[in-house]
């Protein structure tokens, strides 16, 4: 199993119409871009059209024989319906790190920001007090993610949101990710994560990745998700 | 390395092996195809179709492979079923075309959008009459774009239908794919007559390839085409002993594709305990494979890319050593049959089935593998029966 130690599993959950699918099309496609492998794969029944949603996608420094997982390293959460579907079941993992929206999961006791092993931001709220747009929230969502894994740089990111992009949003979506990542930076200057991720060793995982990924790969140096 | 869909790695090689002809109708999970060819074609001097039904698609493809094109159409289930009538005919008139099937569950409308392997079967017995099929099983995006441009070297140079089966997971997961890694010079063409239009002879004559050297239409030869049993001019016949002749070299032509398309081999060379999986379960067993070998199993993989015609000389020299064999598929078991019938009670089968749209987990190939280990060791070979093993 040692071609599976560097493989990261990331599920991005939300609801149909959030960007979801996009958002991990173009997160794979920046590992792609990184010189690293990746699978994507989702869900295709009636819930990706207005029901809770999630996609699945691998990263890794070598090939991925199954694209499939039941638990993921990180779990994106973007709606109650997503919520209720994905990463309620989650709570009381510490290997597992939930990254969710506060704004749109209802939850009281996410109030502090960090509760119970997760990672509470404000994606949509940026989106649209900094951008203008809440369509951009799935970019703004795909660099923080980007930015915790240190294993795709934000030029790669931000390559492969161009060619996914209608010519209209290029710029916003290209503001976006530099703000996810600005949002993502100094919530890690401020906290400590709240999980552990035993087994995987991200940190090693963008140092493979670094010489073909550009420079920007991580400012802060230490890996963020190292167990 | 470019991240593509696998739907649109298959729109993507059959452009690349050279199709210019796309007749189909949409339907999940294989709309993008069409989606893919409809941007594509016509930027590449070729015709996009959008039929009324399925029937009418292949009706179309057939129709334009006659006229010389490369053609395919792309649907799902419900739609290959309407299919299956054409299938027919351009198998018995020789017209090469390319139809992907992209499983869903089933029967009738079933299960959109939720990933199936239920269509094995259909792919070889789909149609009436006796019918030798192609069908190619491809488990990743890269081998989506390869094994269609693979589709067309075979339909094309056997001239009759050539069927690949994929399943939701692979045609809708997203993957890098090297789209250098097939050469297109290796692509295999029809093979037309020598003689010019104007002089007598025979489109249905075959020598020793087995394959008849039938023009395309529209360039100058006078010919006819039919779906009742013909002679070697082309025009029907009731001549039985003709009709007995024609059925035993389709079959003989078709059974050329056995060699050509050889099934991946992981870690078979000392392994006690093959797991036989295709399409997308057969990277699943692949990190099954990995979990035993990793808990002291001498496990490993058999992944046939080919499942029709089965590879029957190949998979009974590689099974040849192993005790037990697992074979995990998508649905009620279909494939199993064949394997069964190849291995012939030299080494214990152990099914794992799994229908109702959810995929076959590592998880349980590991547990299915061990438990039938087990059995063999505790009972002394007491063979379970299929009802045993089934799940879902």
């Amino acid at each position: 199993m040692t071609a599976d130690l560097s493989r990261v599993k990331i599920r991005l959950t939300g609801s149909g119409g959030q960007g979801i699918a996009l958002a991990a099309t173009v997160l794979a496609e920046s590992a792609l871009g990184c010189g690293l492998h990746a699978t994507l794969i989702q869900e295709h029944g009636p819930e990706a059209r207005g029901g809770a949603t999630r996609a699945d996608l691998s990263i890794s420094s070598s090939t991925i024989p199954n694209p499939q997982f039941q638990l993921p390293d990180l779990c994106l959460v973007l709606s109650d319906k997503a919520w209720d579907r994905f990463g309620k079941k989650l709570i009381d993992r510490d290997d597992v790190g939930l990254v969710v929206d506060k704004e749109k999961v209802t939850l009281p006791s996410l109030a502090n920001n960090q509760i119970g092993g997760i990672v509470a931001m404000s994606f949509e709220e940026a989106a649209k007090s900094r951008i203008g747009s809440k369509l951009v929230t799935n970019m703004i969502c795909a660099a923080a993610l980007a930015r915790l894994l240190e294993a795709i740089s934000m030029d790669s990111l931000s390559d492969a949101a161009e060619r996914r992009s209608p010519l209209a949003y290029r710029e916003k979506n290209r503001a976006a990710i530099r703000l996810g990542w600005q949002l993502m930076d100094d919530y890690l200057d401020t906290h400590s994560l709240p999980w552990r991720v035993p087994g995987h060793e991200i940190g090693k995982l963008a140092v493979g990745a670094a010489s073909d990924c550009g420079a920007n790969t991580s400012e802060a140096g230490g890996s963020a998700l190292t167990a | 390395m470019k991240l593509m869909q696998g739907n649109e790695a298959c729109a993507a090689g059959a452009i690349a092996a050279g199709c210019r002809f796309f007749g189909g109708y949409p339907i999940s999970p294989s709309s993008e195809v069409a989606e893919e060819m409809a941007r594509l074609l016509p930027k590449n001097g070729g015709v996009f179709l959008q039929a009324e039904d399925e029937m009418a698609s292949l009706g179309a493809v057939i129709g334009a492979a006659l006229g010389g094109s490369k053609a395919m159409t792309a649907t799902s289930g419900p739609g290959f079923s309407l299919m299956q009538e054409h299938i027919g005919y351009g198998y018995l008139a020789e017209i090469p075309c390319v139809i992907v099937d992209v499983m869903r569950g089933g029967p009738s409308t079933g299960l959109p959008t939720a990933p199936s392997q239920g269509d094995v079967m259909q792919a070889q017995w789909g149609t009436h009459g006796d019918r030798a099929s192609i069908a190619l099983a491809p488990s990743s995006v890269q081998e989506v774009y390869d094994l269609m441009i693979q589709a067309f070297s075979l339909s094309e140079s056997l001239r009759t239908p050539v069927i690949v089966l994929v399943d939701e997971v692979v045609a809708h997961m997203r993957e890098g794919v090297d789209l250098t890694s097939s050469d297109s010079a290796s692509i295999k063409m029809r093979p037309l007559p020598t003689q010019p239009p104007g002089v007598s002879f025979e489109p249905y004559r075959s020598g020793e390839d087995l394959v008849p050297h039938v023009p395309d239409f529209g360039v100058g030869y006078r010919f006819h085409v039919t779906g009742l049993m013909h002679d070697e001019r082309g025009f029907p016949t009731s001549n039985t002993d003709i009709a007995a002749a024609l059925l035993e070299r389709l079959e003989k032509k078709v059974h050329l594709a056995t060699d050509l398309v050889a099934p991946e081999s992981y870690l078979m060379d000392d392994a006690d305990i093959a797991i036989v999986a295709y399409g997308i379960t057969g990277r699943t067993a692949k990190a099954a494979v990995d979990v035993l070998r990793s808990k002291g199993t001498k496990a490993g993989l058999l992944r046939p890319r080919l499942l029709w015609p089965v590879q029957d000389e190949m998979l009974k020299a590689a099974l040849a050593n192993v005790e037990i064999v697992v074979v995990a598929e998508m649905n009620r078991g279909q494939w199993v049959r064949e394997v069964e019938r190849i291995v012939a009670g030299d080494a214990w089968v152990y099914p794992l089935l799994k229908a109702g749209g959810s995929m076959v987990t590592t998880e349980e190939v590991v547990s299915h593998a061990l438990s039938a280990s087990d059995r063999l060791s505790t009972t002394d070979g007491g063979r379970s029966s299929r009802q045993d093993l089934r799940i879902g």
